[in-house]
């Protein structure tokens, strides 16, 4: 994964189907990114540590389908 | 109507659902039971239907009977609640198949019901109008345009705004047959047409509400719809679409829906209908929640796909003997 850099769609794709790389992320980000084959630099990981989650959360409840009716 | 009564109704209908079907075939009353569970949102039918992002299709011949001022007749009013709770699984459970979505296989399974639904549909309304009656005319009318605009749009591969408007946005048209109807009831036909338009401009903007917020899905199976055929046009050559939703697709999207509510809102004055212009303040500030957020989260990962990419850059780096400062 970490050959090139992962685009914005590809992230929104990746953390929308895969849910667990987004809870390892805020959990554990060093731990995360290592996983994905990303160099956990100390610049990374404090910047990873000052996303807001809660914020990126909310996309994805309101973007999924499961969670609200057809009209 | 409370929407504690309104709740007990519902369940009420559902309740019945099992009992009819359990009667010819309990393990089919056991699967249908298990699909209404799984379509409604904390599996609960109820709450399905008095969801804030639900068309109100139940509570609209509510708004019409307020503007009204007259006494309700609570027969009437129950029977409609039954007929359109069995439409909406009607028409739910055919889209369900035409989206071939999470629930096919068990939509499959439990298809011949369709009819079953179809006919407490109607029957709802032969119970309250003679075969004469006017009230067919428009049932027919409505009923019609909303299975064909829904075929049309299942078949779009692009939609513009006159594709949305002659077929997206009419999906909903059915949810004019209980307004109809309860105008009719109290004999008041002649505001038909007001409420009708209402009707419309709700399922323009319910339509659009769709579009914006089950974009991913909508891209992912790859439907066409009209936020996804616009942001195609909008999008820069060098952009891709999620790019676009983030610099300006998400603003043009609900800055939309918000233009259009504001009209609705003006229109609606004159019905009359208290709960109706509450129903729509109360839309018109869930939207822009749902804009703040998702503005606010698609900024923070776009900000998570730069953090990724200096990852990359200091793994490359690290690769290559490189060091990056």
């Amino acid at each position: 994964m970490a050959g090139t850099p992962i685009t914005f769609g590809e992230l929104i794709n990746l953390c929308l189907k895969s849910p667990g790389f987004f809870h390892e992320l805020q959990n554990n980000p060093a731990q995360a990114i290592t996983n994905a084959g990303y160099e956990a630099t100390p610049t990374v990981i404090a910047a990873l540590k000052d996303l807001d989650y809660d914020a990126i959360r909310q996309v994805f409840r309101a973007c999924d389908p499961t969670s609200a009716p057809m009209c | 109507m409370s929407k504690c009564i309104l709740a007990s109704q519902i369940d009420a209908v559902v309740d019945r659902i099992g009992v009819d079907l359990g009667a010819s075939s309990p393990s089919l009353a056991n699967q249908v039971l298990r699909w209404i569970r799984r379509i409604s949102p904390g599996g609960e039918p109820a709450a399905h239907f008095l969801d804030v992002r639900m068309f109100p299709i139940l509570e609209l011949p509510e708004f019409v009977l307020e503007s009204l001022s007259v006494a309700p007749d609570d027969r009437f009013h129950r029977s409609l609640i039954s007929s359109t709770v069995h439409g909406y699984y009607y028409i739910r459970l055919i889209d369900g198949i035409v989206d071939g979505d999470r629930n096919f296989d068990l939509e499959r399974k439990i298809l011949p019901v369709a009819g079953y639904f179809l006919s407490e549909f109607q029957l709802g309304y032969q119970q309250h109008f003679s075969a004469e009656h006017e009230f067919w005319k428009v049932f027919r009318r409505l009923w019609t345009a909303s299975a064909a605009s829904t075929a049309e749009d299942a078949m779009q591969r692009a939609i513009g705004f006159s594709e949305f408007e002659r077929f997206s946005s009419r999906k909903f048209s059915a949810a004019g047959i209980p307004v109809a109807a309860t105008c009719h009831h109290y004999g008041r036909a002649d505001m038909l047409p007001a409420w009708i338009e209402l009707v419309d401009g709700l399922g323009r903007w319910s339509q659009m509400v769709d579009d914006i917020l089950d974009w991913h899905q909508d891209k992912s199976f790859d439907g066409a719809t009209y936020f996804l055929s616009e942001g195609e046009r909008q999008r820069r050559s060098e952009e891709s679409l999620e790019e676009w939703i983030l610099r300006e697709g998400c603003d043009w999207g609900f800055d939309l829906l918000n233009e259009w509510m504001k009209r609705m809102q003006e229109s609606s004055e004159r019905l009359g209908s208290p709960g109706l212009m509450k129903y729509l303040a109360r839309r018109r500030a869930w939207a822009a929640e749902q804009h703040l957020a998702l503005r606010k989260g698609l900024a923070e990962l776009a900000r998570l796909a730069d953090i990724l990419g200096q990852a990359t850059q200091a793994s490359t780096s690290l690769s290559t003997g490189t060091t990056i400062t």
